[in-house]
C-alpha cells in the first residue's frame, strides 16, 4: 500500500494510513525517555595484550537499552537508577567482557582481550538489519575500520579491490570505480556505491564519486559490499552489486586522529621527468557534548601528480567503437593515438588535391595516380601528459550534528563536501577540473525506522573534455578548414592547415618522394608555428578553449542535481509472531543541468522523478534452522513503466557458524540519465544522444533515416532503425553460497555460485544517416552522420561465475586469506558491445599480523593480486588488457605512549606498470610513509 | 630468538610472494606500416654501371642531382638518353664543333667543360617524372599522359611543374616520350623505373606565343588571332593569346601557313582578294568590317586540339604530338566546343604513316574541307638561343615545323585551313 501512496492519487483509505504511520513516527520520535538516571559509573578500557587505551568499546547495561562508548582515552561514564549492574563490554575483535558493579566509589578497569576468532562482524546492508556476516542470507564483504588500518593501501578506497570478486578501473590516482560480476569501467551504472545512506553517484556525470568526493579515511567505519543484484533493498542500479561505506558516529567514535602520509611516485621516470612526492594528510575531530548531542568533523587532502595515460598506440575509430592497429605518427598519416588528443580531426585531403587539380589542370593527370584510395589525415595531437593538468587534488571536507531525540531516535545532519581535479574515462578522457560534489542530509535514526533526505549537488567546475578541447584548440591555432557562412560549404583557404598540408604532399610527391616521406614532410609544413606542448601559446589557447562550453569549446557545465527522500519502519516488533517485516519507500528526483553542453537542455532544466517502495519479510523455521526472507520493490520512473522486483532468500543452519545461503534476486535500472538525454558531440562525426523519443524529431529520424552502421559497413545493405523505445533492463540472479567457521574457528570459507540472466540488456548502438539526405549508401559509413543510441537487445545476456575465499588465523596473531572468483558472460549477439570487461579469474592473497613483537607493536600486510587478461571494451578505447600482478605491502610500528602509528608501505611495490582499462592511465607503485595519531 | 624466526618466516614468505609474480605484461602490440626502402643499386648507380648510359651518367654529375637519384628513399622514372643520343644533342647543342664521330672521352669531357651545370640539371630534371611509371601505366586516351617533371618553372612554387608527354600509339604499340621514341623500357630500380630514349631533346623554354607572335611564314594565322581576341584584354580568362603565353595552359596548335590562309581567304572573298596578293592586304582583310570577329574566331579556336574529360564537361586542351596520331581516322574535338555541351561539333579527324617509330606523314581534316591538310612533318627542334655555352652556340630557330615544342603547347604546320563549317 505505501507504493501506492507514492504512484497514484491516493485514497480515503490510504489516508488513514498515512495519518496512522505519521502519528506512529511522531509518537516514537517525542516518546522522549527522560534521563532520570542518578547513579554515574565512570571507567576505563585497556587492551590487555599491549595495555592500549581502547575507544568505541561499547558499554551496555545488561537488560537494558542503556549504553555507550569509550571515548578516545578509553574512558567511559554510564549512568543507572541502581546497583548492583552488569555492564557488557563488547567491540569486534574482542572477546564479549561481563562486569558487575556494586559500587560507584572506584573506577571500572577492564583489561579487554583482543580476540583473534573469524566471522563475528555484524553487517547491515545484506537486509537492511543488523546480522552477523555468517548469517547474511546473500553474499557480502565487509571491512572494518582496522581493516582499512592495516592495509597496504594508501587510499581505503583501494582495499576493496582485494576483495572477492571485485574488479576496479583506475581512470587516474583518485578515480578509481569497482564493481563485481562484470561490467567493468568508469561510471558503471549497474553498481551502487552508498555513502553514509546517500546514493553517491554524480546524478548528471553518472559515475559514482566516493573515490573522489566521499568519507575521508579517517571517518570510515567500515565498507560492506553486496556483490549481485541488490536492487530491492537499495533501488534502481544495483545490478551487479552496491558498495556501502559508513561513517563513524561522533558518539562512538570521539577524539582527535590524524594521518599524514608522504610518499613517492614516478620512480621509473616513465610518464614524469622526475619522481614525485604523494601527499595524503587528513584529520578528523569528534567530540559527544553531552549524552544527547556530539559532532564530528573531519576533512583530508591528497595531492600528487597524476598517472598518465600513456598508451600511444594506434586507433582504428569507428564511431564509438574501435581497435587498435599497426601504425605511429610517423607510419600512418591517419595516426590517432588512444592517449594523444586532436588527431581525432581526420579528413579525407583527395577534395583538396583534386581542387588543386582543378586550379592546376596540369597536375590533374599526376593527382589523378596518387587518389585512387582515400588520403586521410588526421591532425597532430598532443600527448595527454602535455594537456592534463599534472596535479591530481583532491579536497574532502565532512561534518555531522548528531542529536538524540531520545535513548533510541537520533537526528543527524550532515555534509560532505568535496573538490578536486582528476581524470575519468567515458566517451572521451575527461579532465575533471576542480569539480565540486556536494551530498547534505537530514536523517532521523530509530531503532526500529529510519527517514533520511538527501541532496546530492553536482558542479563540474572548470571540467573539460581532453578530446574536444584538444581539438579545438588545434583549430584555434590554425583551422582545419574554412567553411563558409553557412558553416557546411568548405571554402578552402591557404592558410588553412589542410590545404597546406595537401599542397606541401603534392610538392613533395612532385620531388620523387615516397607516400609516407611526402606525407610526414608536408605534417612538418602544415605544422610550423604550432604552439609546442608546455609553450606560454599552447597553454594560452588551451585554456581559452577549455573554458568556452561545449560545442564550441570543451568545457561542460554540469550542475545536476539530485533530491532524495526516503524512509524505512522495522515492523517486527508488531509482526514478529507471524514474520520479522520491513518496508520502506523513496522518492527521487534528478534536475538536469547542462545548460546545454552533455544533455539536451539548452533549453531548460530537466526533471526525471522516480519513486519506488519495498517490503521484507523473513520468519525462521525448524528451531531457528532454517530462514526464509521474502522481499519486493516497485518503482515508477516518470518516463517509463513502473517495474517490479522480488527477491527470496533462504538461510540454512547446516552447523553451528555454517550456513548454506540460497537467493533469488532481481534488479533493474532505469536507463541512466545520460542513457536518456545525452547530446554530446564526441567527434569524427559522431554524436552521443539519449533514447528519448525527443531526439529522433530533433534529428530527424523520420524524414531522414538512420541505418545500423555495423551491418552497413559490412554488407552494403541498409537496415533501417526503427524507433524502437527502450526500456530498463533487469537481471535475474539464482546464487548458493555457504560461509562457515572450520578448524576449530580458525578458517572461516566462503563460497558461491551465481547465474544471471539479463533482460533488456540496455547498451549502445551506432546509427548512421546521410548528412544531404539523400538514399544512404555504403559511402556514408564514413562520411555520413553517426548517432550512439541506447538500446535493449532482445536476447537474454547470461552471466555465471563463482568465487571462494579462506581465511585463516595463525598462532601469534598471524593470518592468512587468500581468494579467487571467475565471472562470465555469454550469449550476448554479435555486432553488440557489452562492455562486459570482466577477467575470466582473479585471484588475491594476503598474509598480515596486526600485532606482532615487543609488546606487539609491529604489524604488517603483503598482499598479492592477480587478474587474468581480458578484452576492454569501452566508448574511448577497446583492445586487450594483459594479466595484472600486483604486490603490496605495509609494515607497521605502533608508538603507545603518544597513541601513534608510522607505517612504511607499497602499493605496486614492483613498480611494474599496468592498466586495468585502454586508455586509462598507466598505474606504477607509490611508495609511502605515514605517521597516524589515535588511529582506531 | 622468536624475533629471528619471524623475520625469516616473513622473508621466507616474501620470497615466496616474489618468486610466484611475473611482470605484467606490456599492451600488445601490432606490426607498424614499415615503408619499406629497396636496396641494391640506386638509379644514379644503375645508370653510372650501365655502357650505354655513360654520357647521361656524366650529365647527371655534371647536372648536380647525382646525390638526389642516389637513394632508393625517392621513387622516380628516368627517361635517359643513350649514348647515341647524347651525341646527337651534344653534336646539334656545340654547333657541329663535337662530330658524331668522335670518340665518348670527347663528348664526356664537353659535358664536363662546356656543358653549364644549369642547363645539365634542366635536362636531367625534365625527364624525371616523379613516382614510378612504367609503360604499363602509359595507357590513356589519345594523346597522352601529361606528367609533371622536376622542373619547377616559378620559383618558389613547387607545383607549378614543367610537363611532359609520356604515350603508347594506339595503332603501332610504341612507346613515346613526348614525340621521342623509347628505345628501351621499363628496367626497374628499386622503386622507380628506367626507360631509354633514342634522342635527347631539351625541355621546351619558351611558350607557344613567342613562336606564333615572331614567325614570319605564320603572320596571318597571328592576325587572325589576334582579331579573335578583340575585346579582350589580353591574358585574361577567355583570351587566346593570354592563353598562348600561360605557364598552365596546353595547346596543340595547327597552323596553317601563309599561303594556306591566304587560300582560304581568297576563296572567303569571292576571289576578291586574289591568293597572290601581299600578306598586309589578308592582315587588313582580317581586321576589318568584312569579316566578323565571331567568323575569325570559330576559324581559330577549330585549329586547337581538346577534349572532354568525359561526356557533357567542358572541352580541356591537350598536347598531341606526331607519334600520338594513329594509323587509322581518329576524329577529336576542337576548342570550338568550348563553350559548352550544347555545342556539338564533331571536330577534326586526323590520321597518320609512320616509317619506323616515327610519324612520316599526319593527315588533319576540318568537317568543312574537301581534303585533309597535311601537317608540314619536320620535327627538328626549336632550340633556345643558346645552351649556355662559350662561345654560344648558334641558335636553332623556327626551322621545323611539326612537334614544335614549347612549355605550354606543341604546334603543327599545315598546308591548309581546317573548315568547320
Amino acid at each position: 500500500m505505501l507504493i501506492l501512496l507514492f504512484i497514484k492519487k491516493p485514497k480515503q483509505s490510504d489516508m488513514r494510513k498515512l495519518t496512522f504511520l505519521v502519528t506512529f513516527l511522531l509518537a516514537n520520535l517525542f516518546s522522549v525517555v527522560a534521563y532520570a538516571q542518578n547513579i554515574t559509573i565512570s571507567g576505563n578500557v585497556k587492551n590487555s595484550s599491549n595495555q592500549e587505551n581502547t575507544s568505541a568499546v561499547s558499554v551496555t547495561i545488561k537488560g537494558s537499552s542503556e549504553g555507550t562508548f569509550t571515548d578516545d582515552k578509553g574512558n567511559f561514564k554510564i549512568s543507572t537508577k541502581s546497583l548492583p549492574v552488569t555492564l557488557l563490554f563488547s567491540s569486534i575483535g574482542y572477546d564479549l567482557q561481563e562486569v558487575t558493579v556494586t559500587s560507584v566509589v572506584d573506577k571500572v578497569n577492564v583489561s579487554f582481550v583482543p580476540s583473534n576468532s573469524l566471522g563475528q562482524e555484524v553487517v547491515v546492508s545484506a537486509s537492511r538489519l543488523p546480522q552477523r556476516i555468517l548469517e547474511s542470507p546473500v553474499s557480502i564483504e565487509r571491512v572494518s575500520s582496522a581493516g582499512i588500518r592495516n592495509s597496504p593501501a594508501a587510499n581505503y578506497y583501494d582495499i576493496v579491490s582485494n576483495l572477492k570478486g571485485v574488479d576496479v578501473v583506475t581512470s587516474s590516482l583518485t578515480f578509481k570505480t569497482p564493481t563485481t560480476r562484470g561490467f567493468t569501467g568508469s561510471g558503471n551504472v549497474r553498481f551502487n556505491q552508498i555513502m553514509d545512506g546517500m546514493d553517491n553517484q554524480a546524478p548528471g556525470l553518472n559515475f559514482s564519486v566516493g573515490s573522489v568526493i566521499g568519507l575521508t579515511q579517517l571517518d570510515v567505519d567500515n565498507i560492506e559490499l553486496l556483490p549481485g543484484a541488490s536492487s530491492v533493498l537499495y533501488g534502481p542500479g544495483g545490478m551487479n552489486g552496491t558498495l556501502l561505506i559508513n561513517s563513524k558516529n561522533p558518539f562512538i567514535h570521539q577524539g582527535l586522529s590524524f594521518e599524514i602520509k608522504t610518499g613517492i611516485m614516478h620512480t621509473a621516470k616513465t610518464q614524469r621527468d622526475l619522481p614525485t612526492p604523494y601527499y595524503n594528510w587528513s584529520i578528523r575531530w569528534a567530540k559527544k557534548i553531552s549524552e544527547k548531542f556530539a559532532f564530528k568533523l573531519s576533512t583530508e587532502l591528497i595531492q600528487a601528480k597524476d598517472w598518465v595515460g600513456v598508451d600511444y598506440r594506434n586507433y582504428n575509430r569507428i564511431g564509438t567503437n574501435g581497435n587498435v592497429k599497426g601504425g605511429t605518427r610517423q607510419t600512418d598519416p591517419n595516426y590517432d593515438g588512444i592517449n594523444v588528443y586532436g588527431d581525432e580531426t581526420t579528413a579525407d585531403i583527395r577534395p583538396i588535391l583534386q581542387g588543386i587539380g582543378v586550379s592546376a589542370p596540369f597536375l590533374a593527370p599526376f593527382i589523378n595516380t596518387l587518389i585512387a584510395n582515400p588520403l586521410r589525415v588526421s591532425r597532430t595531437g598532443y600527448n595527454e601528459r602535455d594537456i592534463i593538468d599534472p596535479t591530481t587534488l583532491n579536497y574532502k571536507v565532512g561534518a555531522s550534528l548528531n542529536y538524540k531525540l531520545s535513548t533510541n531516535t537520533e537526528a543527524i545532519i550532515a555534509g560532505y563536501w568535496g573538490t578536486g581535479n582528476t581524470v575519468y574515462t567515458g566517451s572521451d578522457r575527461y579532465s575533471l577540473k576542480s569539480l565540486k560534489v556536494g551530498q547534505y542530509k537530514f536523517e532521523l535514526n530509530n531503532k526500529n525506522w529510519l527517514l533520511r533526505a538527501y541532496t546530492t549537488q553536482e558542479n563540474a567546475g572548470e571540467s573539460f573534455n581532453a578530446t574536444i578541447t584538444t581539438r579545438l584548440t588545434n583549430e584555434e591555432w590554425k583551422k582545419s578548414i574554412t567553411y563558409a557562412a553557412d558553416g557546411v560549404t568548405p571554402n578552402p583557404q591557404t592558410t588553412d592547415w589542410y590545404v597546406q598540408y595537401s599542397q606541401a604532399y603534392l610538392a613533395n610527391r612532385l620531388a620523387g618522394q615516397s607516400d609516407i616521406d611526402a606525407q610526414n614532410g608536408a605534417r612538418a609544413v602544415a605544422d610550423i608555428g604550432r604552439p609546442a606542448p608546455g609553450s606560454v601559446e599552447f597553454k594560452r589557447l588551451f585554456d581559452k578553449v577549455r573554458r568556452i562550453p561545449i560545442p564550441r569549446g570543451g568545457l561542460f557545465v554540469d550542475k545536476t542535481d539530485l533530491y532524495q527522500v526516503e524512509g524505512q519502519y522495522n515492523l517486527s516488533s508488531y509482526t514478529s509472531s507471524f514474520a520479522d517485516v520491513l518496508v520502506g519507500a523513496n522518492y527521487k528526483k534528478y534536475v538536469l543541468n547542462s545548460e546545454g553542453t552533455l544533455f539536451a537542455d539548452s533549453t531548460g532544466k530537466i526533471d526525471i522523478n522516480e519513486v519506488g517502495a519495498y517490503i521484507q519479510a523473513g520468519r525462521s523455521f525448524i528451531d531457528s534452522k532454517l530462514r526464509i526472507t521474502l522481499a519486493g520493490r516497485y518503482d515508477k520512473n516518470s518516463v517509463f513503466e513502473g517495474k517490479f522486483t522480488p527477491r527470496a532468500t533462504a538461510l540454512i543452519k547446516v552447523a553451528e557458524n555454517n550456513n548454506i545461503r540460497l537467493s533469488y534476486q532481481t534488479a533493474y535500472r532505469f536507463p541512466s540519465t545520460q542513457q536518456q538525454f545525452i547530446n554530446l558531440n564526441v567527434g569524427s562525426n559522431t554524436r552521443l544522444i539519449g533514447g528519448d523519443p525527443s531526439f529522433r524529431t530533433f534529428f530527424k529520424f523520420d524524414s531522414n533515416p538512420v541505418y545500423y552502421l555495423d551491418e552497413l559497413r559490412k554488407t552494403s545493405t541498409p537496415n533501417k532503425y526503427n524507433n524502437v523505445n527502450y526500456k530498463p533492463e533487469s537481471v535475474s540472479t539464482f546464487e548458493a553460497g555457504f560461509k562457515g567457521l572450520q578448524l576449530n574457528d580458525k578458517l572461516l570459507i566462503d563460497l558461491y555460485g551465481y547465474f544471471g540472466q539479463y533482460k533488456d540488456f540496455l547498451t549502445r548502438t551506432l546509427l548512421v544517416q546521410s548528412q544531404t539526405g539523400a538514399a544512404i549508401t555504403q559511402a556514408d559509413t564514413s562520411k555520413g552522420f553517426i548517432f550512439s543510441v541506447p538500446v535493449n537487445i532482445a536476447d537474454k545476456v547470461k552471466t555465471f561465475g563463482y568465487g571462494i575465499s579462506l581465511d585463516y588465523r595463525l598462532p601469534l596473531g598471524f593470518g592468512i586469506a587468500a581468494n579467487a572468483s571467475s565471472d562470465e558472460l555469454k550469449d550476448l549477439p554479435a555486432g553488440f558491445v557489452s562492455f562486459f570487461n570482466s577477467p575470466k579469474y582473479r585471484f588475491n592473497g594476503s598474509i598480515s599480523n596486526s600485532g606482532f613483537g615487543n609488546a606487539k607493536r609491529y604489524g604488517f600486510n603483503i598482499t598479492y593480486k592477480w587478474q587474468d587478461k581480458y578484452f576492454y571494451q569501452g566508448d574511448f578505447a577497446s583492445g586487450n588488457v594483459p594479466e595484472i600482478h600486483t604486490v603490496d605491502m605495509q609494515i607497521s610500528a605502533k608508538l603507545p605512549k603518544s597513541k601513534s602509528i608510522i607505517k612504511l608501505g607499497a602499493n605496486n611495490l614492483f613498480n611494474d606498470y599496468y592498466v586495468n582499462a585502454i586508455g586509462n592511465a598507466q598505474v606504477g607503485g607509490l611508495y609511502y610513509i605515514s605517521f597516524g595519531y589515535n588511529l582506531y | 630468538m622468536i624475533s629471528i624466526k619471524k623475520i625469516k618466516t616473513l622473508g621466507l614468505l616474501l620470497a615466496a610472494s616474489i618468486t610466484i609474480i611475473s611482470c605484467n605484461k606490456d599492451l600488445e602490440q601490432f606490426p607498424d606500416n614499415v615503408n619499406v626502402i629497396p636496396g641494391g643499386l640506386t638509379l644514379s648507380g644503375t645508370i653510372a654501371s650501365t655502357p650505354n648510359d655513360s654520357l647521361y651518367n656524366r650529365i647527371i654529375i655534371k647536372s648536380g642531382t647525382a646525390a638526389t637519384l642516389n637513394t632508393n628513399a625517392t621513387t622516380f622514372t628516368l627517361f635517359v638518353p643513350t649514348n647515341s643520343a647524347v651525341k646527337v644533342f651534344i653534336n646539334a647543342a656545340s654547333g657541329g664543333l663535337v662530330p658524331l664521330n668522335a670518340p665518348d672521352s670527347v663528348f664526356s669531357k664537353f659535358i664536363t667543360n662546356s656543358l653549364p651545370a644549369s642547363t645539365a640539371a634542366g635536362i636531367v630534371s625534365y625527364y624525371s617524372i616523379p613516382q614510378a611509371f612504367p609503360t604499363s601505366s602509359f595507357i590513356h586516351p589519345f594523346p597522352n599522359l601529361e606528367l609533371p617533371t622536376g622542373i619547377i618553372a616559378v620559383p618558389g612554387n613547387p607545383l607549378a611543374r614543367l610537363r611532359i608527354y609520356p604515350s603508347k600509339n594506339p595503332s603501332t604499340g610504341l612507346f613515346y616520350v613526348n614525340n621521342i621514341p623509347l628505345s628501351a623500357t621499363d628496367q626497374i630500380v628499386g622503386n622507380s623505373v628506367i626507360h631509354h630514349m633514342a634522342a635527347l631533346i631539351p625541355p621546351p623554354q619558351r611558350m607557344v606565343w613567342e613562336r606564333l607572335n615572331t614567325d614570319s611564314a605564320l603572320t596571318i594565322f597571328k592576325a587572325a588571332i589576334i582579331r579573335a581576341d578583340s575585346g579582350f584584354t589580353p591574358i585574361t580568362p577567355g583570351s587566346l593569346i593570354g592563353g598562348f603565353q600561360n605557364f598552365g595552359a596546353n595547346f596543340t596548335v595547327f597552323t596553317p601557313t601563309n599561303a594556306a590562309m591566304k587560300a582560304t581567304l581568297s576563296a572567303l572573298t569571292g576571289g576578291a582578294i586574289p591568293p597572290g596578293a601581299p600578306d598586309a592586304v589578308f592582315i587588313g582583310f582580317l581586321g576589318g568590317a568584312s569579316i566578323s570577329t565571331q567568323t575569325v574566331k570559330g576559324l581559330v579556336v577549330y585549329h586547337l586540339l581538346g577534349s572532354r574529360v568525359a561526356s557533357g564537361s567542358p572541352v580541356s586542351s591537350i598536347r598531341a604530338f606526331t607519334v600520338n596520331v594513329p594509323t587509322s581516322p581518329l576524329q577529336v574535338l576542337t576548342f570550338l566546343n568550348n563553350p559548352g555541351p550544347a555545342v556539338n561539333h564533331p571536330g577534326v579527324t586526323l590520321q597518320a604513316t609512320f616509317t619506323g617509330p616515327s610519324a612520316s606523314a599526319v593527315t588533319v581534316k576540318g568537317l568543312a574541307n574537301a581534303s585533309a591538310s597535311n601537317l608540314i612533318i619536320n620535327p627538328t627542334p626549336d632550340l633556345a638561343p643558346s645552351y649556355g655555352l662559350t662561345p654560344p652556340a648558334a641558335p636553332v630557330k623556327f626551322v621545323g615545323t611539326s612537334d614544335q615544342h614549347y612549355i605550354n603547347g606543341v604546334l603543327h604546320y599545315i598546308d591548309q585551313v581546317l573548315r568547320p563549317l
